[in-house]
């Protein structure tokens, strides 16, 4: 792919107009409440954006052909067997393949590079999401920036009724040699459709990297849609992670989404699912595992626009050595939201003395026909727990993995489908024992 | 069924009666040096105080408005239109036929000198700006306790004053500290000797009264090693076509093994802007509670603190606000755990109606330090009609080995079973709204000494009455 060449005339336009307001927006000042914690000039990428548009080939470097370390990720996911898979490695899509089934029934899946010319529903989006990228100060310098130099990226629309038998995956790998990535992903669900879609971030190769990565999530469920969704976050070295995932659900549609993190050095994250028609559903789950000196700051907006909503969300925080988590959440009930509910819990366990964990879980209600609640803990292992576990003779890493999981358990069970769970199980279990094995 | 409409809640203003001015000296509007060195003449202050009182102006001026809150409210103050020293006669009575009768005629209509003659052991009472009357049980006087207004404790004990003023809100805390420091008028002084037990609580009441006056006291509680004392401040204020500010500063600091309580009941008119700091510093098993009610005003901004300093050090804040038509009670709780095996609470009850907006905000803040701690929040919140909001902003931060913290806060409406309950036991719908509003509230009102609620169940009882009556 030669994906310069192609883009069309419209997508530049934007990307321009991004670069131009962006070239206009400070970077937020340190005394804003998102920012108080985490500094945002970490992702001021100016020094490794190209320095004009369109985006020069040498930009899009990637895989001039799949190294080893590819074909073991490709034999990887084939024994899963998803209905679709596309692998981007840096910039480049390298890999795609679609289920000839599902291609047949108007499944359109593939990379928003080189085909965003061809596929005619993701104009207004894009649109969209540059008009959008003001709707939060705070946050509109990452929003343009994202806009205005993303590359590669995926897109997923299942047309009406479908509904897909088998998981899509897609995998963002990032190599060592990349200053900065800009992964997009685009999800279309038309009413009554069905997808379960697992979006995966993962370094390749000796994790050495510094990247900064901005990246994009979007979620666009129509009416009785419903989608299971998972986030992925796998970076290893010195990654600076930025992540936004927006979701819009119309009527009777329902999100099942969830986050993983293992890794990154810092990460800045902001979950949004508006609710915009009746009976919408938002489940948000987080399960997040911090290590070293990991920084793990998470935003979250539950936006209830319309009468009958109800959102639910689940963060669990699990922190080592210097770790730091942050949470910040909001309930926004409007007053035309009659009838609606949401809960918000957030739970931080502190494996030593030197983790770190902030908690601020918000509540704006501003109709009376609700019923909200949140609650937030945080604290150490429960020391009958340890007692428990150590009198039966247990290796103390071993008794920790134990903590650890039972600890999520509660998360891992609720997962809407058994692959699932046994996805996200999986790589907290290799993730706990690659580290025990690195020591 | 029809809905319930408790629209005349709070509507009506019952302590809106006032006196035609008359006073002795009142300062021009507007604040400036000239203003803050008048003060502090007509004191006959020491020079460190009007030092202490010209460089809080400094920072006043410096600093800005706060850009978080409510600014909307916050930036309709206009400072330069406040009167911010009144003085209404030459002295403070010792007795309660000296003080002058149309004084004495307000506090009648709200039943302090019963409650006082009845159930206090001291009484300080500020109308404006200067104590008017003041007594003090002769037995807690041979014990030495000090229990006098502010001036009076300035004058009286210099070098204790000195020692504890502004240690632990010092000027340059927030722009309206810096302002009551500037401008600090009246309050009361509290010093509770080592081991003393005062069991009979001490109260003072303010009062604001003329337009455009603000109202700046100044409290200091200091109760020395295994002392304790409960402390009541309740306010009301007439009603005043314009903004009236009050903006008080309350510093409590508990020796070891101390037990402080401060017990704030206030009912501001619906003009008046309430923007309070309050903090105690905790000692070594020294115990702290604040018991905080707000209804009334127009914007109160309100988040007593307790630093836990000591060892064993315990705080307890309970914070009740009821928000009604044109109100924002930003009320809240902040807990800063600075020493091991520490431990507090935060209980907050809100109710929000006629549009009104109540507003949790809370800090609990665990520094490293302070390990094995334990802290719980709890904030329950009830909405009375569609126009109504509650918010909740609490942060919590932890830093500290083996520290437990749960928060919960809840939102809701008046529960239809709870409702379908009582009426099916024959209660009309509309004593049944009582009931639950008056059960929503009751963890606050029993925290209060049973004599001293004859006060409190005025105000509370007459609006939740004119609600569903």
């Amino acid at each position: 792919m030669t994906p310069t060449d192609i883009e069309p005339d419209w997508l530049l336009e934007i990307r321009r107009a991004a670069r131009e307001k962006l070239l206009q927006t400070p970077i937020p000042s340190r005394t804003e409440e998102e920012w108080r914690r985490t500094d945002p000039a970490l992702w001021d990428c100016s020094s490794s954006f190209p320095k004009t548009l369109p985006i020069p080939k040498t930009f899009q470097n990637g895989a001039a052909s799949a190294p080893t370390e590819l074909h073991s990720i490709l034999n990887e996911l084939d024994r899963e067997n998803p209905g679709a898979l596309l692998i981007q490695w840096d910039q480049k899509a390298v890999y795609l393949r679609l289920d000839s089934e599902l291609k047949r029934r108007g499944v359109e899946f593939g990379s928003l590079q080189g085909e965003s010319g061809q596929t005619p529903f993701l104009r207004p989006i894009l649109q969209a999401q540059l008009e959008e990228s003001t709707r939060r100060p705070v946050f509109t310098f990452c929003a343009l920036a994202h806009c205005a130099f993303w590359s590669g990226g995926t897109y997923l629309r299942v047309p009406k009724g479908v509904q897909l038998p088998k998981p899509i995956r897609i995998l963002y790998l990032l190599s060592d040699a990349t200053p900065a990535l800009f992964p997009k992903t685009l999800l279309l669900l038309e009413p009554e459709s069905y997808a379960c879609v697992i979006e995966e971030y993962r370094s390749l190769g000796p994790c050495a990297s510094q990247a900064r990565v901005l990246a994009q999530t979007q979620i666009l469920l129509q009416e009785a849609a419903r989608l299971d969704f998972s986030n992925i976050q796998r970076w290893q070295g010195k990654v600076l992670h930025f992540w936004q995932q927006t979701a819009r659900l119309e009527k009777e549609a329902r999100l099942e989404a969830t986050h993983l993190a293992l890794g990154s050095a810092t990460s800045k994250a902001l979950m949004q699912s508006t609710l915009s028609q009746p009976g919408a559903q938002s489940n948000l789950k987080a399960l997040t595992f911090g290590t070293d000196a990991r920084h793990l700051d998470y935003s979250t907006e539950q936006n209830h626009l319309a009468p009958q909503t109800s959102s639910d969300l689940v963060f669990k925080s699990v922190l080592k050595e210097r770790a730091r988590s942050i949470y910040r959440g909001l309930i926004r009930i409007e007053p035309q939201a009659r009838g609606s509910s949401a809960y918000q819990a957030d739970h931080n366990l502190l494996l030593s003395p030197q983790a770190r964990a902030d908690s601020t879980p918000i509540l704006e209600i501003l109709t009376e026909d609700v019923q909200c609640k949140h609650g937030a803990t945080a604290g150490p292992v429960d020391p009958e727990q340890a007692f428990y576990l150590q009198s039966r003779g247990l290796p103390p890493e071993e008794a920790e993995r134990l903590l650890v999981m039972g600890f999520f358990e509660s998360v891992l069970s609720s997962l809407p489908n058994d692959f699932l769970r046994e996805q996200l199980g999986g790589m907290i279990e290799n993730d706990i024992s690659r580290r025990r094995q690195g020591k | 069924m029809e809905k319930i409409q408790p629209k005349d809640i709070g509507g009506e203003y019952q302590y809106g009666f006032k006196d035609p001015e008359n006073y002795v000296f009142k300062s021009k509007p507007g604040l400036n040096r000239k203003i803050v060195e008048e003060i502090s003449w007509m004191k006959k202050e020491p020079d460190w105080m009007r030092e202490f009182r010209l460089k809080a102006l400094d920072i006043f001026l410096s600093k800005p408005m706060p850009h978080w809150g409510d600014t909307a409210l916050l930036n309709q103050i206009h400072f330069d239109q406040i009167y911010y020293y009144l003085k209404p006669s030459e002295k403070t009575a010792d007795t309660w036929e000296d003080v002058p009768e149309y004084i004495r005629n307000t506090f009648e209509k709200l039943g302090v000198p019963q409650a006082e003659r009845k159930f206090l052991a001291g009484l300080t009472a500020q109308y404006e700006s200067e104590s008017v009357y003041h007594s003090l049980h002769e037995s807690l006087t041979r014990q030495g306790v000090i229990f006098l207004d502010m001036d009076a404790g300035l004058r009286e004990h210099p070098d204790l004053v000195k020692e504890y003023f502004g240690t632990v809100i010092g000027p340059a805390d927030n722009k309206f500290a810096a302002l009551n420091s500037a401008v600090w008028s009246g309050g009361s002084l509290v010093y509770i000797p080592k081991g003393v037990q005062v069991s009979i609580p001490l109260q003072a009441y303010f009062r604001i009264n003329a337009k455009n006056a603000g109202q700046f006291e100044r409290t200091l509680i200091l109760a020395e090693e295994g002392s304790s004392v409960h402390y009541i401040e309740g306010c009301t204020a007439p009603v005043y076509s314009s903004d009236s500010l009050h903006s008080a500063v309350v510093e409590l600091i508990a020796k070891p093994g101390a037990h402080i309580r401060y017990t704030t009941i206030q009912n501001w008119a619906p003009n008046v802007y309430n923007l309070v700091t309050k903090r105690a510093i905790a000692h070594r098993d020294a115990f702290v509670e604040w018991v905080d009610g707000n209804l009334g005003s127009k914007l109160t901004m309100k988040f007593p603190a307790v630093y836990l300093m000591g060892k064993g050090a315990r705080g307890e804040i309970l914070s009740c606000a009821l928000a009604g038509r044109g109100q924002h009670q930003d009320t809240g709780a902040k807990l800063f755990f600075g020493a091991p095996h520490t431990s507090g609470t935060i209980t907050s009850k809100s109710i929000s109606k006629d549009g009104g907006r109540a507003s949790y905000r809370g800090l609990v803040k665990v520094h490293p330090q302070a390990h094995d701690t334990k802290v719980r929040v709890r904030c329950d919140a009830l909405l009375l009609d569609e126009q109504s909001r509650s918010d909740t902003y609490p942060t919590m931060e932890i830093d500290g080995e083996r520290t437990q913290v749960e928060h919960e806060a809840s939102v809701s409406k008046i529960g239809e079973d709870q409702l379908f309950y009582l009426t099916s036991r024959g209660i009309t719908e509309s004593d049944a709204v009582a009931l639950i509003v008056n059960g929503f509230f009751e963890c606050f009102a029993k925290e209060l000494p049973l004599e001293y609620s004859v006060e409190l169940n005025r105000l509370i009882q007459m609006e939740m009455e004119g609600a569903v009556g």
